[in-house]
């Protein structure tokens, strides 16, 4: 599928191939690529639903998209300060800790619970334009992206409270780890939206699933505070999702397992993805 | 180069959380929806049963059909957005499928930065965008409203604005659901002209319309669609006159002119109805930017909600000429404060002025007369 070029833009290069050719129960696979191949080349188009969403948001706001920087801050400072004093640990610590945990977590579950609508939101433009159905899941991307980058900027100061030095490396580490986590979210979207676009109870589900997994993750505890049950955290990826992100930046240990098993997402993720946009996304239009 | 194919295409839609035995299954004599096969917890409907059909350069395809005859679906098998569930399409040429053309305008941004943003998702290139963006501004007549947010535009300077982005990059392909137009009369017949010249620069050219005049003026095919099949394709003429075989009723001719007056007479009431309702709930009737709106089963909705269109599908047509089946058969104007109501013979949605007695066309001499009764409330300024 070529993207629909204007017959203003060049005479001379029609093209050979159609616009698009469907023969049902055929050619899934190659649809799949191709909708993701169109929804990269439309990257005007991303960055313009990306910005469109934020400007009705924000335009007109005081502060605009730094309310996003605001309410983080808010919400680290408080945790921090009163948490700090229920697990009893150093404030200068716990702070920097703190503040890398929930903006993670930010990012992973506003993926999960965006991604179940990514679908289902965007009915009213698949249903009447021809557009590839990748687009929306990285415009979700792009989104969790710009949202990450104005809640972060709070992580930047909390770094230096603590008063260790941070090697450039572990920064290196860190922004690594944060692009698997987007590489991973951009192609859960998929499989997850599909889910939400057929079955209503998927995003009740996930909103349920978010807010329990947020309690079981050490998101804002450490995992040792489980004492001899601490080796469970093992088997949380979340804890591992978070850990390729905030492990380097504040020595924690395990990191060199957490970026393994982030890896095997990074690698499992893109194929469950095309196997979901083969099989479903001729079907999806009609759910 | 453009081309279009279509091979034994089929769709259905499975209608789910349907309470079993609860619905009320389409009887034999039901001109509405699709071919419906139930079984004990879900509805398929069948929306398109086996169409084949092969498009060349210079095909202009009009699709007749009653409402849920598959005529919208078959527009979006045609424009890729609807992969079918069984048979084969392939499209040849840049395709450019205008069916909701105020999709994807931004409320937060200015007219001039929509501009881009609707362009973009129809897929025109950004140089191409770039090319056109003044003649755009410049067609949508709105000044320097073009710099305003959307959002304050009334919704006559939105049509306005997304009909000047919608017909200004010419496809190859264009498939249109229904005429489009916006506007008061002089810019309605500007716009005329500016859908005509963007259908005349397209290889292939398909629309969907209740309107059998229009599809006559601009079509040189005619695919009649009913109960999800091909009734019939073929030239235009013939494909008419089959729809208007599919189409008539008894009522169309058994009615005497007193009858009809009667029943234009409740009809004019039942809307006069519908308009105090809504001014009740809104304060306001709904406006029609000082352009005349007809009233007329597709468009009824849009303006007016409390006004079901149903009674105007029993309306006894006018006898003598049948192919005003869908004409609007009463013009509305309103500025909010009243509003102007007129019952016309016929006449079709193009081609009415605000002069309500239409200048007389020689060729089209019967449909020039007007009926005689309108209504006017008083805060309505006359032109």
């Amino acid at each position: 599928m070529t993207s629909i070029k204007m017959r203003i833009d060049d005479e001379s290069t029609a093209p050979e191939t159609p616009s698009f050719e469907y023969t049902a129960g055929q050619g899934g696979l190659r649809e799949g690529l191709d909708d993701i191949r169109d929804g990269l080349s439309r990257t005007r188009l991303i960055t313009t639903m990306v910005g469109n969403d934020f400007s009705s948001r924000y335009k007109g706001t005081l502060l605009g998209a730094f309310w996003l920087t605001a309410t983080a801050l808010m919400t680290v400072l408080g945790l921090g300060l009163i948490y700090s004093q229920v697990f009893q640990t150093d404030f200068k610590s716990y702070l920097p800790f703190v503040a890398l945990g929930m903006m993670i977590w930010g990012v992973i579950s506003s993926i999960i619970t965006e991604g179940t609508g990514v679908f289902s939101n965007a009915r009213g433009v698949f249903t009447q334009m021809r557009v590839p159905l990748s687009l929306f899941a990285f415009t979700l991307i792009g989104r969790a992206i710009v949202t990450f980058f104005f809640r972060g900027i709070v992580i930047v100061p909390l770094l230096f409270i603590k008063g260790d030095a941070i090697s450039f490396v572990s920064v290196l580490e860190a922004v690594a780890g944060l692009a698997l986590l987007f590489w991973i979210g951009l192609w859960a979207a998929f499989p997850l939206g599909m889910l939400g676009a057929r079955f209503r109870d998927t995003s009740q589900f996930t909103s349920a699933f978010v807010t329990f997994a947020f309690f079981v993750t050490p998101v804002f505890w450490q995992a040792d505070r489980l004492g001899a049950y601490s080796y469970l955290i093992d088997f949380n990826p979340l804890f591992h999702f978070i850990n390729v992100v905030r492990g380097p930046l504040l020595s924690e240990p395990q990191v060199a397992m957490s970026f393994m098993v982030t890896a095997a997402f990074a690698v499992v993720m893109p194929m469950i993805a095309l196997v979901c946009l083969a099989a479903f996304r001729r079907r999806l239009p009609y759910w | 180069m453009a081309e279009m194919i279509l091979e034994n295409v089929s769709v259905s839609y499975r209608v789910r959380d349907v309470p079993h035995r609860k619905t009320p299954l389409l009887t034999e004599d039901s001109h509405t929806g699709g071919v419906v096969n139930s079984t004990r917890k879900r509805v398929d409907v069948a929306a398109l049963n086996n169409i084949s059909m092969h498009l060349r350069d210079g095909d202009r395809l009009g699709i007749l059909g009653h409402n849920g005859a598959g005529k919208t679906t078959l527009l979006r098998v045609m424009s890729g957005i609807l992969p079918p569930m069984s048979g084969r399409i392939r499209v040849e040429g840049h395709l450019s499928p205008l069916l909701s053309i105020q999709l994807g305008l931004s409320n937060h941004s200015t007219g001039y930065e929509n501009i881009f943003i609707r362009a973009r998702y129809m897929g025109v290139p950004e140089r191409v965008i770039r090319a056109q963006a003044d003649e755009i501004a410049a067609f949508s007549e709105l000044g320097d409203y073009i710099h305003f947010p959307i959002s304050t535009y009334s919704s006559g300077m939105r049509l306005r604005l997304a009909f000047a982005i919608a017909t200004a990059f010419s496809p190859e392909v264009l498939i249109l659901d229904e005429w489009l137009s916006a506007g008061d009369a002089q810019f309605q017949a500007k716009a005329a002209k500016r859908l005509h010249a963007l259908i005349d620069n397209t290889g292939i050219f398909v629309m969907a319309s209740h309107n059998p005049n229009l599809i006559k003026r601009v079509c040189n095919m005619g695919l009649v669609l009913n109960q999800s099949r091909v009734a019939f394709l073929g030239p235009i003429d013939e494909a008419l006159a089959t729809h208007k075989a599919l189409q008539a009723r008894p009522e169309a001719q058994g009615a005497s002119a007193e009858e009809l007056f009667r029943t234009r007479v409740m009809d004019l009431q039942k809307i006069q109805k519908a308009l105090e309702l809504y001014h009740h709930a809104h304060g306001a009737y709904p406006s029609t930017d000082d352009g005349w709106h007809s009233v007329v089963q597709q468009r009824s909705e849009n303006w007016l909600p409390d006004l079901v269109p149903e009674f105007l599908d029993k309306a006894p047509r006018d006898p003598k000429s049948t192919w005003d089946f869908d004409d609007p058969q009463y013009c509305y104007m309103s500025n909010g404060e009243g509003y102007k109501l007129i019952a016309r013979r016929s006449g079709d949605a193009n081609r009415i002025t605000p002069d309500a007695p239409v200048k007389r066309d020689p060729k089209r001499t019967h449909k020039s007369v007007c009926w005689a009764y309108g209504m006017w409330t008083d805060d309505y300024a006359e032109l």
